[in-house]
């Protein structure tokens, strides 16, 4: 025994060593995970903030929308006189879309630097009491809220988890508008 | 000689060798982190001011520019419109320029090129010229006269029927990763588009 102890503790020490070089390696793919994430995370919100200028710079709704002179058009009934959300027959495309809730239902792939994202959209008429917290209702409101949705392969908690879904809010007042 | 203390010689160098490229890989990464932090900060850092800067186009307290007054220049890499950016009443003259082909003197990356924004007062004629020296590689201006359009306008801009602006910018680090075998350029890239619906834009 006594000419292989000297082995026996290189093999000890190798273990120990190999264990401290996984955990090493293991950091610095966590490392490079979070940096490239960050990046990403950055165009996340760039782009869903695009969508909610976009659906801002159009119409309310599509019974307020602007006639040939640039003046909004007013419904007899407020807020009865709101149409139903999503786009109306015709409107097949982002760029035919003329009002804000022309986007509920909206659904594409963009790519941006060579990243692809899933991008849904959701609107909703919505209520409140105080100004904090918002419900959603199936009657017609003042207030609606467009919802984007943003997913991407490159974007998930771990390798067995699904892809986390990043969502930005905005809400729109007929009469702050 | 002992067989045994020359296994363990053998083994002990593996185990240095496994040390020293453990020590090498956690150097490259902080190095590549490090830098693409410090990128992704002046990234941030630009971002933040053009998102400050072109929503307010065509803006002006207490009025409207007219819309054929407001660009004064619009090609892929200059834009150039009035606003109030301060909200004092007093219009300023924005302007960003990028020269593609003009490499700061201190730049040791070849691809690094000149931005500069200028913020001229309308009345007095006073400049303020900022040159971003932090690394810009690409700043490209693409103008849509229909909301959601996936087609720029073409050149000349027709700036009547401008109601988007996208901003598409690449910064790179000012040094290479020697450590990455990947073909190419080893610089940091750090990118960011965005398309921007300015209110003073709205054709209604």
């Amino acid at each position: 025994m006594s000419g292989y102890t000297e082995v026996l503790y290189v093999m000890f020490a190798m273990i120990i060593i190999s264990t401290m070089a996984l955990n090493a390696n293991r950091v610095v793919q966590v490392n490079n995970q979070t940096m490239v994430e960050g990046q990403l995370e950055r165009q996340v919100v760039a782009y869903s903030q695009d969508i909610i200028e976009e659906s801002r710079a159009l119409a309310f709704d599509e019974n307020a929308t602007y006639d040939e002179n640039g003046n909004s058009i007013v419904p007899v009934y407020i807020p009865g006189g709101f149409s139903d959300l999503g786009p109306e027959t015709g409107e097949t495309n982002r760029t035919l879309f003329n009002d804000f809730d022309d986007f509920d239902g909206y659904e594409s792939t963009v790519t941006i630097s060579g990243v692809e994202y899933d991008v849904s959209v959701d609107v909703d008429y919505v209520t409140t009491n105080d100004y904090a917290t918002y419900t959603t209702t199936n009657d017609k409101s003042t207030l609606k809220r467009i919802t984007v949705n943003i997913q991407t392969d490159f974007l998930q908690k771990n390798a067995t988890s699904g892809r986390t879904n990043y969502n930005f809010s905005f809400i729109r007042s007929y009469y702050a508008d | 000689m002992n067989f045994g203390i020359i296994i363990s010689y053998i083994i002990a160098g593996f185990l240095m060798l496994t040390i020293l490229m453990v020590n090498q890989n956690v150097g490259f990464s902080n190095q590549e982190v490090t830098t693409t932090l410090v990128k992704t900060t002046h990234a941030q850092a630009i971002s933040d001011i053009i998102t400050n800067d072109i929503p307010k186009i065509g803006y002006q307290k207490k009025t409207i520019i007219d819309k054929s007054d407001i660009f004064i220049s619009a090609t892929n890499y200059k834009i150039s419109f009035r606003s109030d950016l301060d909200n004092d009443g007093d219009i300023e003259i924005i302007t960003w320029d990028f020269d593609p082909d003009k490499t700061p003197e201190h730049a040791k990356n070849p691809h690094i090129n000149t931005l500069t924004r200028t913020v001229e007062d309308e009345d007095t004629g006073t400049k303020d010229v900022t040159n971003i020296l932090s690394g810009v590689t690409d700043f490209q201006i693409s103008y849509y006269s229909t909301y959601g359009s996936t087609t720029p306008m073409s050149s000349p801009i027709d700036v009547n029927n401008v109601v988007q602006i996208e901003i598409a910018l690449e910064l790179q680090s000012d040094y290479e990763l020697e450590h990455r075998n990947s073909t190419g350029d080893n610089y940091i890239k750090s990118k960011w588009k965005k398309r921007f619906s300015p209110v003073n834009l709205r054709p209604n």
